[in-house]
């Protein structure tokens, strides 16, 4: 019997598709005798500075592909292979060109430094689950827009049940559920200043192909979703005052959230998202916000609850606000793409022969077993698939409609450009405005200040010039 | 020369290793810090003298000064609990006649020290709990409904939760201490308050209070010391929040340090923190001998 003469190297952190990615290296082996495709799947402790250690200097001994959220700025670095000219090229499981088999928006908004450092095989998001039962025993339909929700979560409260089950530790502000609510509120609230702070010609990041032609267009929830934001505009519009958070657009967005937090449960700030979980799945709580990979665990759990407790649940997207005194456009999602590959730079046939594996994987038969797979093997999907042709079981295809479709969240101030401190800061505040501790005035005061002082803390960090026209080296 | 005694070159090769790395990883960061203390010091750049900069900028901190509050309540609380309780069990275990249940009911409240801190610390969040919490349950069985609540989740109650933990607040090292200073007393002395007529409260209060004075001193100080230091239960159980309503100094200078990258800050919290402990614990050493020469 001959040995395989070329090995693909598949480390990954999505055990979801432990058995998928087995079954996909026996079928590309069955049908490449020659290549051998090694599956290690890995646990998310310790992930990246394993891929830290084996990409820069392990040689062959590195991995093929990888799951390419846990490695950032290795692109840049030039260690990882840009996958733009291979787009056009035939997929030979398909008979198309890659690109046509893929989500190329995706591809697109999330490009790295003009390349394509990844594909996204699958997305998450975040929708509202509800208690279709305990819906049906009150007479209650899902809501057409966040007014009516919380019409309906007044029903809710006088029938002796807690409407929304939220998590509002500070875990919860950065990067859960409080997080999620602000982050589309805030979306919703400043899209009208993408055209402020994104690229402009001359700058280093411009992109015609992107920002040229762009108009701001609030019906269309995908409008700006290509748009490069320039951070050094960004910063400098904050530092100016030219965007500002103690005005009347942020006293009003807080007002709001601070109105649907009368639905959550008492001292929500003591709850993280298993509290709130078990307040939903035991029936105490009529809805939840979570994110599109619970859909496989709750099905799961309800079926190990007792037949008495079990209840029939349902999703629901997030729905618009419609009455403000500004032009609100619908509340869009806050997800991203969920497993994503990248291939490391070794040497021109093994990229090939690591390209093509992942054109097997990423055709609607090789995408279809990961997600068969997963669901023989009860595992939860992340979330819908990206791949044009995947066929999802009937049941999961109706709980994954309410994700799709609502574009993606573009600016998001909960802290400034993720920067730790002012997240902390603020976070300190939210709560204490949320608990009735300050008032609305005096948070947006400490708001407009801890934003502020984000921006030098920012500039150096970053090592930033503040001329959008020159790239700056990050330190 | 002694021939049992060890050669000192032995001596020092077989304490070599682990005297170097008490070096290396204790002393040297420990000095290390105190002198980045004057530095601006950032995730990334090298530390620059900037002399009492970052002590200004703690005068400034509005957060740091904000958790002084909360860690004077810790305090306050942490050396009435190691002052009460253990010492009211200490006693009444002293008082049983039967050696027997003495020994079991010691072991008894011995036993939890054996639970790892992350353990106990679970425990109590799952105690405090909103929705399924045991203190919850326990009032609401109690006809006392009406007070249940998220007791980590509301500011007016997370920092009496968390000087809550560990209620009656009775094992552990103070016990032992106080059970081993209370042995000490010669039986004789004991015998003396029988004939005086001298029993019951009068003699706790009158005898064995001001001779278990050494280990009442030694137990403010390691109390001073522990709450001072500690963070991590405050970490686990709130992170600090809600808003600031556990946020105390050490949490503040780990936040400084681990999230933010200000490292030089960091070094400065630290070394003000050990300033206030040492100088706590030299006010407690000089007040504990007065009391004891008093007493």
């Amino acid at each position: 019997m001959s040995q395989p003469s070329t090995v693909i190297f598949l480390a990954t952190v999505s055990g979801n598709y432990r058995e998928g990615f087995q079954r996909l290296a026996r079928e590309y082996e069955r049908l490449h005798p020659s290549v051998q495709v090694k599956i290690q799947v890995m646990p998310v402790n310790g992930y990246e500075t394993w891929l830290r250690t084996q990409i820069p200097g392990a040689g062959d001994r590195a991995p093929d592909l990888f799951n390419a959220n846990y490695a950032w700025g290795m692109y840049e670095k030039g260690l990882l292979v840009n996958l733009a000219s291979y787009l056009s090229w035939r997929n030979p499981y398909t008979g198309k060109a890659w690109i046509e088999g893929l989500n190329p928006q995706f591809i697109e908004k999330y490009k790295t430094a003009g390349g394509v450092s990844f594909i996204p095989v699958d997305f998450v998001e975040i929708a509202f689950y509800y208690n279709v039962t305990l819906f049906h025993r009150l007479g209650l339909q899902t809501p057409r827009t966040w007014e009516g929700m919380l019409n309906i979560a007044e029903r809710i409260r006088a029938a002796g049940y807690l409407p929304f089950a939220v998590p509002g530790n500070a875990d919860s502000y950065w990067s859960g559920t409080v997080g999620w609510i602000v982050r589309f509120f805030t979306d919703a609230y400043t899209r009208e200043w993408v055209p402020l702070v994104m690229s402009r010609p001359g700058d280093w990041d411009y992109d015609p192909a992107r920002n040229a032609r762009f108009r701001l267009n609030l019906s269309d929830p995908y409008n700006d979703s290509l748009v490069i934001i320039n951070s050094e505009r960004l910063l400098d519009a904050v530092r100016r005052r030219v965007i500002r958070f103690d005005g009347e657009r942020f006293a009003e967005l807080y007002a709001r959230i601070k109105a649907f937090s009368r639905y959550w449960q008492r001292g929500f700030h003591g709850a993280n998202s298993g509290t709130a979980y078990n307040l939903f799945l035991t029936g105490r709580a009529a809805i939840l916000l979570e994110g599109s990979w619970l859909i496989g665990d709750l099905m799961q759990d309800m079926a190990d609850l007792p037949p008495r407790a079990r209840f029939e649940w349902g999703v629901f997207a997030v729905p618009p606000l419609t009455t403000s005194r500004f032009h609100i456009p619908p509340f869009r999602g806050v997800g991203g793409p969920g497993l994503v590959l990248g291939v490391v730079k070794k040497n021109p046939q093994q990229t090939e022969r690591v390209v093509d594996f992942l054109m097997f994987l990423t055709s609607p038969q090789g995408a279809q077993i990961l997600v068969d797979e997963a669901v023989r093997h009860r595992r939860p999907l992340s979330g819908p698939m990206l791949i044009p042709g995947v066929k999802l079981p009937p049941e999961l295809q109706s709980y994954y409609r309410p994700f799709e479709g609502r574009g993606f969240e573009k600016l998001s101030f909960r802290g400034l450009m993720d920067e730790q401190e002012s997240i902390w800061q603020w976070t300190v505040w939210a709560q204490r405005y949320m608990e009735g501790r300050v008032s609305l005035q005096e948070f947006l005061k400490r708001y407009q200040r801890l934003m502020e002082e984000a921006v030098p803390r920012i500039v150096s960090l970053q090592k930033l010039d503040m001329n959008p026209r020159t790239k700056d080296t990050p330190s | 020369m002694n021939p049992r005694r060890t050669p000192i070159v032995v001596v020092a090769l077989m304490l070599a290793p682990t005297l170097i790395l008490l070096a290396l990883f204790n002393y040297y960061p420990a000095v290390l810090g105190l002198s980045r203390a004057f530095t601006r010091w950032e995730m990334g750049e090298d530390p620059r003298w900037i002399g009492m900069g970052n002590f200004v900028a703690m005068w400034h901190d509005e957060f740091l000064r904000l958790s002084l509050r909360n860690l004077f309540m810790l305090l306050v609380a942490n050396v009435l609990k190691t002052l009460t309780m253990p010492l009211l069990v200490a006693e009444l275990l002293m008082s049983l006649r039967s050696l027997r249940w003495q020994y079991i009911l010691r072991t008894a409240f011995i036993l939890p020290m054996v639970v790892p801190g992350m353990v106990t610390m679970l425990l109590w969040s799952f105690i405090y709990d909103g929705s399924v919490g045991l203190l919850n349950q326990v009032l609401e069985a109690a006809g006392m409904g009406a007070l249940a609540r998220s007791w980590l989740g509301e500011s007016a109650t997370a920092l009496w939760a968390i000087i809550g933990i560990g209620f009656p607040w009775a094992g552990g090292l103070a016990l032992l201490i106080y059970l081993a200073g209370l042995n000490q007393i010669s039986g004789d002395v004991w015998d003396s308050c029988q004939v005086d007529g001298v029993s019951g409260l009068k003699r706790v209060w009158y005898v064995d209070l001001p001779l278990l004075l050494p280990q009442a001193r030694l137990l403010v100080i390691l109390t001073l010391i522990g709450t001072m230091q500690d963070f991590g239960s405050i970490l686990i159980l709130t992170g600090g929040g809600p808003g600031l309503a556990t946020h105390v100094p050490a949490l503040h200078m780990y936040f400084q340090a681990f999230r933010f990258g200000h490292y030089g800050y960091a070094a400065a919290i630290g070394l003000t923190l050990f300033i206030a402990i040492f100088a706590l614990s030299l006010l407690n050493l000089l007040w504990g001998r007065r009391l004891e020469k008093l007493a």
